[in-house]
């Protein structure tokens, strides 16, 4: 037979509850992973590798000008969206290596959406907070 | 059969062989026995993690930028000193690798190019060496 | 005539009913072309008639010899002993509950296997080969023999017994490469899950470990590559 069981009929594996598109934390950790490929070279070279400083490192009034630039705001802005999604997924799949249980899980999914809100939050406080002082 | 003297004992499920130091995860760590793969893998996490790690040290810092002029000087004078350079040529490493070996995982686990898993750790990581040399020329060839 | 010397061996010892393991050591005479398994053999027969261990076919066919020898999957009747060194540790394979000694519970490995596997595919015979009389077609056995090596070597499942391991995906993602009836869509069904393809790391232990050359890694990409590709289904 080119096809066997594995198992009688009517066994089941010991298996927690189905989750249909459960591929969708690897798509988003892996589209967020290529964005950050081009969003992070941005940042390194505009912020660090055009400045004539030691370690490329801006001063006060320059990194104000830099980020008062509404093309460099954009790009700062998505540049914290996609690094912080990028982050809390990857927590999560080192989290799961730790095989919480499903209840467990939920808090874990819940933590880390309330720790990326949170982070969030705060960089485009701080970002908007800059921009306003230029 | 069940009136055998440990029959009970011998019913339970036996002990089952781990990888790593009896923690979970640790088992990652656990270098006996590994092909590059896996290696590759291990790295992944501790820079993920360091990255994490890192975008809320980031964050703190941008953070003294909110006490104005004088207070993001007296950082500069910390920052432009030997040891943070140094660290910053760290950082550069982990950006690099978990950067690249994202590239290799992208290809690899979408199934288009399995099958040179290895290749491609060899040749972006030319490519990564390249780049963390250059930048490390930089950064301290700026001081 | 091969030149004789003696390797120690510190063999993982359970028998069921112990408190817990140990390991004992044993002095094995070994020749330049001696096997793990012959070593364990010799010393079943001659040290410790109590040890227990599975073999059959010696020489890589029927997967039940795997161990792990100083931490590495290797099937023990085709591991030389001549290239490793002079203190040996041998033990059972890990992520599958022992039984006795380096004996351990194969229905917990099979149990993780989609429902229905495949054990005979199409042969690598040319198209308008011409079998033998009383032979209906080609064909040939799955590579996969189940010798639990890479669910051994896997750091997922290290982690986690709930995740299926590379043996099942592998030989899911060739009922999909060669359906044979099956419905690809219910081996689909069933490896899009946490605990299925997408608990993979990529970490390609398992194809490491393969002595069979099924490469259950690539066919993990393979598979989701499939998932990826058919879309958002509930």
């Amino acid at each position: 037979m080119a096809t066997i069981k594995t198992r009688p009929e009517g066994t089941r594996r010991r298996a927690p509850a189905r989750a249909p598109r459960a591929g969708w934390s690897w798509i988003a950790t892996t589209l967020t992973g290529i964005g950050l490929l081009i969003l992070l070279t941005v940042h390194m070279v505009a912020n660090h590798f055009v400045v004539a400083s030691v370690g490329g490192l801006r001063s006060y009034r320059q990194i104000l000008e830099y980020i008062a630039n509404p093309a460099i705001f954009t790009i700062e802005a998505i540049f914290l969206l996609f690094v912080t999604v990028h982050a809390m997924l990857g927590l999560r799949g080192v989290l799961l290596d730790l095989d919480p249980s499903p209840r467990v899980q939920r808090w874990i999914d819940a933590g880390l959406v309330a720790l990326g809100l949170l982070t969030l939050a705060y960089g485009y406080f701080l970002i908007g907070t800059l921009a306003s002082r230029a | 059969m069940n009136d055998v003297p440990g029959a009970d004992r011998r019913a339970e499920r036996g002990p089952v062989l781990r990888k790593g130091v009896g923690i979970p995860a640790s088992g990652w760590f656990d270098p006996r026995g590994r092909a590059l793969g896996g290696f590759a893998f291990s790295l992944n996490r501790v820079t993920g993690l360091g990255l994490v790690f890192y975008l809320y040290l980031h964050l703190g810092v941008l953070s003294l930028l909110l006490g104005g002029e004088r207070s993001w000087s007296d950082f500069l004078r910390l920052a432009t000193s030997w040891a943070f350079l140094s660290l910053d040529i760290l950082l550069i490493f982990g950006i690099l690798y978990h950067g690249l070996n994202g590239i290799r995982v992208a290809l690899v686990g979408s199934g288009l190019v399995a099958d040179r898993q290895r290749a491609l750790w060899w040749s972006l990581g030319v490519i990564g060496t390249i780049a963390l040399i250059a930048a490390t020329l930089h950064i301290y060839g700026s001081k | 005539m091969s030149s004789m010397g003696t390797r120690r061996f510190r063999v993982y010892r359970y028998k069921r009913g112990d408190p817990g393991w140990r390991f004992d050591l044993f002095v094995v005479p070994v020749t330049s072309r001696t096997t793990v398994l012959e070593a364990l053999r010799w010393t079943q027969l001659h040290l410790d008639r109590t040890l227990a261990l599975r073999h059959s076919c010696l020489h890589a066919s029927c997967g039940t010899c795997g161990v792990q020898v100083d931490g590495r999957e290797v099937l023990a009747c085709v591991t030389p002993v001549d290239e490793l060194g002079a203190t040996i540790t041998v033990e059972p394979v890990a992520n599958i509950p022992v039984l006795t000694d380096l004996v351990v519970d194969m229905r917990e490995f099979v149990a993780r296997f989609p429902e229905e596997i495949a054990t005979v595919r199409a042969s690598e015979q040319p198209a308008g080969a011409v079998p033998p009389d009383g032979i209906g077609a080609y064909g040939r056995f799955e590579d996969c023999i189940e010798c639990g090596l890479c669910l051994s070597a896997c750091p997922v499942s290290a982690t986690s017994d709930a995740y299926v391991g590379p043996a099942a995906l592998a030989a899911a993602q060739r009922l999909l490469e060669e359906p044979r009836g099956v419905d690809p869509d219910r081996v689909l069904d069933w490896a899009d899950d946490p605990s299925g393809a997408w608990r993979c790391h990529a970490a390609f232990e398992c194809t490491a470990a393969c002595p069979s050359n099924v490469r259950p890694a690539e066919r993990i990409m393979a598979l989701r590559g499939a998932l990826a590709g058919r879309g958002d289904r509930a």
